[in-house]
């Protein structure tokens, strides 16, 4: 996975929860810094990381994840996994 | 082998009413208490700032449905006598028995000769019904009269922030007539394991009206009564996003239909994030996906009738529309059909105060 791949998962990010691009970052505390954070855009994170990444991201791990980063590094730890096994 | 997208010649839909209560919830004030702070992006996201509710506890969606007929039958001088069937699609009956249709045929005056039969479905059900009705038309060379209701607002929890501020209350009616030329496409899905995923639990025969039925239990922010509906949100969001899009591409392209040519996308609103999700998958601009979810609220399979009603009104009255219909969500389930729509009836909307 390379700065490309980051990048991309930022814009996505961005997409689903409909904020413009330019404004998401890897270290965005989604939480806190998205407007107007719902569980409904969380629904659309974790539907667009399984249609995305073919990854079902556990709930309790959604809820760890602060930043865009922490989602992301748990999308490729779960790619990774599931490529070894 | 079975056609996955069965065709239906010969009817056509004439004209569409709907009812909805007069009452009307705002949700900044109404999800105070239940959201605090929270309270301005979740309506935010689901976009429905005001739901229409039924004030008293008798109305039910027989009364909002009869009250669409009634003013649609008289603006399209439908013939009365001439009426060889009422379907009525409603997860919220009158009683157990008889069924609304029946009822809907003595307060409506049609004749006795006629098919009476309600459809059990809540926000797939309005292609069903015309699934149904259309099939009645044909056969029977008449027009059918297809209503369409819910008092969903009797089964929700004012303490369950899964579900309390997305429910409205409606009544639609649909005529259905015999038309040679016409011709539907329909495609149908169901996935029966997830019906825990939004069900009203309790009330029925499997779990029976008991006392304890009728106490609100649960976790703070999560209480409901086994009467109330119960949804597990995030299953459901996954439903819809992940198997409606394709489940509509596929009925387009079974009937070689580009999303380009499509005048609409008339689709169930969940919520406005939900009808924006699932139309960008489709690849559908919303600029033909109508909405009225911000103002009525989310009515169950009511909502593409009263949709065809409050947006589309002016221009179906004129034109003929290349329209795609689609509902989805308890069943779980998906139900869609691809039709020209217009120039058809369609009164200004009733507004009952009750």
């Amino acid at each position: 996975m390379d700065a490309s791949d980051s990048q991309k998962f930022v814009e996505r990010f961005a997409e689903v929860v409909e904020v413009p691009p330019e404004l998401v970052f890897l270290n965005t505390r989604f939480r806190d810094e998205v407007p107007y954070w719902s569980s409904l855009l969380g629904f659309g994170l974790l539907t667009m990381i399984q249609m995305d990444y073919s990854v079902v991201l556990p709930l309790e791990e959604f809820m760890k994840a602060g930043t865009v980063d922490d989602l992301r590094q748990a999308v490729w730890r779960h790619q990774q996994s599931s490529a070894q096994s | 082998m079975a056609q996955r997208f069965p065709v239906l010649t010969g009817a056509t839909v004439s004209g569409v009413a709907a009812c909805l209560p007069l009452n009307e919830v705002d949700n900044h004030i109404a999800g105070r208490q239940l959201f605090g702070d929270n309270l301005e992006g979740v309506l935010h996201v689901t976009g429905i700032n005001t739901r229409r509710v039924c004030r008293l506890p008798a109305t039910t969606a027989l009364d909002l449905a009869v009250n669409a007929a009634r003013r649609l039958i008289e603006a399209g001088r439908f013939a009365p006598q001439d009426c060889s069937g009422v379907v009525f699609v409603t997860y919220t009956p009158d009683a157990w028995m008889p069924n609304n249709a029946s009822l809907a045929q003595k307060i409506l005056g049609l004749p006795e000769s006629m098919a009476a039969l309600d459809i059990s479905h809540a926000c797939a059900g309005y292609p069903y019904g015309l699934w149904v009705a259309a099939s009645i038309a044909v056969a029977m060379q008449s027009w059918v009269l297809l209503l369409d209701a819910d008092t969903t607002s009797r089964h929700i929890s004012p303490y369950d922030r899964s579900t309390a501020l997305l429910m409205g209350d409606a009544g639609t009616a649909t005529i259905v007539t015999p038309d040679a030329g016409a011709r539907w496409r329909f495609s149908f899905q169901t996935d029966g394991q997830g019906r825990e995923s939004l069900t009203i639990p309790a009330g029925g025969a499997r779990r029976p009206l008991a006392a304890a039925e009728l106490e609100y239990t649960g976790e703070p922010g999560n209480r409901r009564r086994g009467i109330d509906a119960a949804m597990d949100g995030m299953a459901v969001f996954n439903y819809v996003t992940l198997k409606v899009p394709r489940h509509v591409q596929e009925l387009l392209a079974a009937e070689s239909v580009a999303v380009a040519e499509l005048d609409y996308a008339v689709l169930h609103q969940p919520n406005a994030y939900m009808l924006r999700t699932v139309a960008h998958s489709i690849g559908i601009p919303l600029g033909k996906v109508p909405c009225n979810v911000d103002r009525f609220g989310n009515l169950s399979s009511a909502s593409i009738p009263t949709t065809i009603v409050s947006e589309l009104a002016e221009d179906v009255q004129q034109r003929s529309t290349r329209c795609l219909m689609s509902g989805f969500g308890a069943g779980l389930s998906t139900a869609s059909v691809l039709m020209d729509l217009g120039p058809i009836v369609v009164p200004e909307l009733v507004e009952y105060d009750g």
